[in-house]
């Protein structure tokens, strides 16, 4: 019963011809003026070796990852029809949830901090920004969060064509052309809005908006912050890097893991620097998200009404 | 030697964990027998891996073209104060140091060296020991500020040939 499982189509490759497009247009567009995009040469070519190699490397993993989704789909609790449409509606739901708390899980502990970090390396947003994808998410291991929809009993062809539509739904929200969509739909699902607050450095608006396509998940667990006209995004991490070598992007954390191993002094140091959240140290020299938004957060009381130090000289 | 069920059902995964790789590299080559298989999925790929080079090049090439980059003017001390203060917040500056070139900037807060550099049409930071900042090396009119991080090994910053002698006169 192996042919079942493979899906039938990959909505990402189908897409691709798509996501080419409209980078062009994009670009194009922002050149006469009629939209807001900012594309940097080299930064653009970063963004594109990466999605590049994303590719190669999920190759790498991808028969793994799947093999496991079927092992797993032969102790089903359920079998769940892949012709019905409420199999499609609860996997939908259910395979958003768990991205949701994948993209939480990779945002709030270094260890999975590290596959995910290239993705927000660049200081653009853009669509081109879309595809700087990780390598080294397969070696992460977090794939292992969707095997519980796998033990549910869908199909893993159904699981991977639905984490396809999520990764294609993803791509057209990193833009800067679409100011806001109307409010219900603001409301509901994931906008360039929501994830260019996903991707700012600003204090405020570290550590939220984890949605893939509905960002009810950010509204149910408290991570959502909405995008203020008053305080524009910047881009990037917190210490953004300082070039645009693909393998710096790709390896930097896992690169700064390993060197912290080697100063650890015990267990706890040693787990606080692969588990802990990232920017934690054992001495709280190093400042985590947390941390910066508590300082922001005293900064705002100490001063409200915070000018623009360009505009009051 | 048979197989019992768990690993037939083993297998299976594997077999089926294989077959989507061969629909990911030959999209739908999957379908193909073994051997002829093999090698036109390889065949499909490889080509496949090619004209995405080539569009990846031809994308570049446009974003090089069209110049649509942030504009980078020569940054001045408030400028260099406002973004030192989005990256230090509550790190006040004795003084700052500017490159000839307005692409960068060194100041100083104490014991630290707060440098600004930057990368593209977008800037980074990155702090150091002040006593180290003074002796970063010139080497064809740019000083080299290395930091001990792998995701930003160096600031390369064309500040005036006297400024570290400059800036010793001013603390001493
Ligand atoms: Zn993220
Ligand atoms: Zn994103």
């Amino acid at each position: 019963m192996a042919a079942p499982s493979v899906p039938a189509i990959d909505p990402v490759t189908l897409a691709v011809p798509f996501f080419i497009l409209a980078i062009v247009l994009e670009i194009i567009l922002a050149r006469m003026g009629k939209v807001k995009a900012v594309y940097e040469a080299k930064d653009t070519a970063t963004s594109l070796l990466m999605g590049f190699g994303s590719g190669i490397a999920g190759l790498l993993t991808g028969g793994i990852v799947f093999a496991a989704s079927v092992w797993v789909y032969n102790y089903r609790l359920f079998d769940i029809p892949m012709s019905a449409a409420w199999a499609w509606l609860a996997i939908f739901l259910l395979e958003d949830l768990t991205y949701y708390w994948f993209h939480r899980l990779s945002h709030e502990r270094r260890f999975w901090w590290a596959a995910h970090v290239n993705h927000h390396t660049s200081q653009h947003y853009n669509l081109a920004t879309a595809l700087r994808q990780t390598w080294t998410g397969g070696a992460a291991g977090t794939w292992a969060l969707w095997l519980p929809l796998s033990l549910l009993g869908f199909p893993p062809a159904m699981i991977a064509i639905q984490k396809g539509i999520s990764l294609v739904y993803q791509f057209w929200i990193h833009t800067e052309a679409v100011r806001r969509m109307p409010v219900w739909f603001e409301a509901l699902f994931n906008t360039p809005s929501h994830h260019r607050v996903h991707h700012a450095r600003n204090p405020r608006y570290l550590d939220s908006n984890y949605a893939g396509i509905l960002i009810i998940w950010d509204r149910m667990f408290g991570t959502f912050v909405p995008e203020l006209d008053e305080e524009p995004c910047r881009y990037g991490v917190v210490k953004n890097l300082g070039d645009f070598n693909i393998f710096r992007v790709a390896f930097h954390e896992w690169v700064g893991i390993f060197s912290d191993l080697l100063t650890a002094r015990s267990l706890r140091e040693a787990f606080g620097y692969l588990f802990g959240a990232p920017g934690w140290s054992p001495d709280g020299s190093r400042q985590t998200s947390t941390m910066l938004k508590a300082q922001w957060a005293d900064m705002q009381t100490a001063e409200p009404v915070k000018t623009d130090p360009a505009a009051a000289s | 030697m048979r197989f019992c069920p768990l690993d037939s059902m083993a297998k299976d995964a594997v077999t089926s964990g294989l077959r989507w790789v061969m629909l990911d590299a030959g999209h739908g080559a999957g379908e193909g027998r073994q051997n002829s298989g093999a090698a036109c999925v390889t065949l499909k790929y490889i080509i496949t891996q090619l004209v995405t080079l080539a569009i990846v090049g031809g994308i570049m090439g446009l974003v090089a073209w069209v110049k649509i980059p942030r504009a980078t003017p020569p940054l001045d001390e408030a400028e260099v104060k406002r973004r030192l203060a989005e990256d230090f917040p509550q790190t006040p500056l004795d003084q700052i140091w500017l490159a000839l070139d307005g692409a960068g900037a060194v100041a100083r807060s104490g014991d630290l060296a707060l440098l600004l550099f930057r990368m593209g049409d977008s800037y980074v930071s990155r702090s150091m020991a002040w006593s180290q900042a003074l002796q970063a090396q010139a080497i064809k009119g740019r000083f080299c500020f290395r930091f001990n991080d792998f995701a930003a090994p160096k600031a390369s910053l064309a500040l005036a040939p006297n400024w570290a002698k400059a800036a010793m006169g001013e603390t001493i």
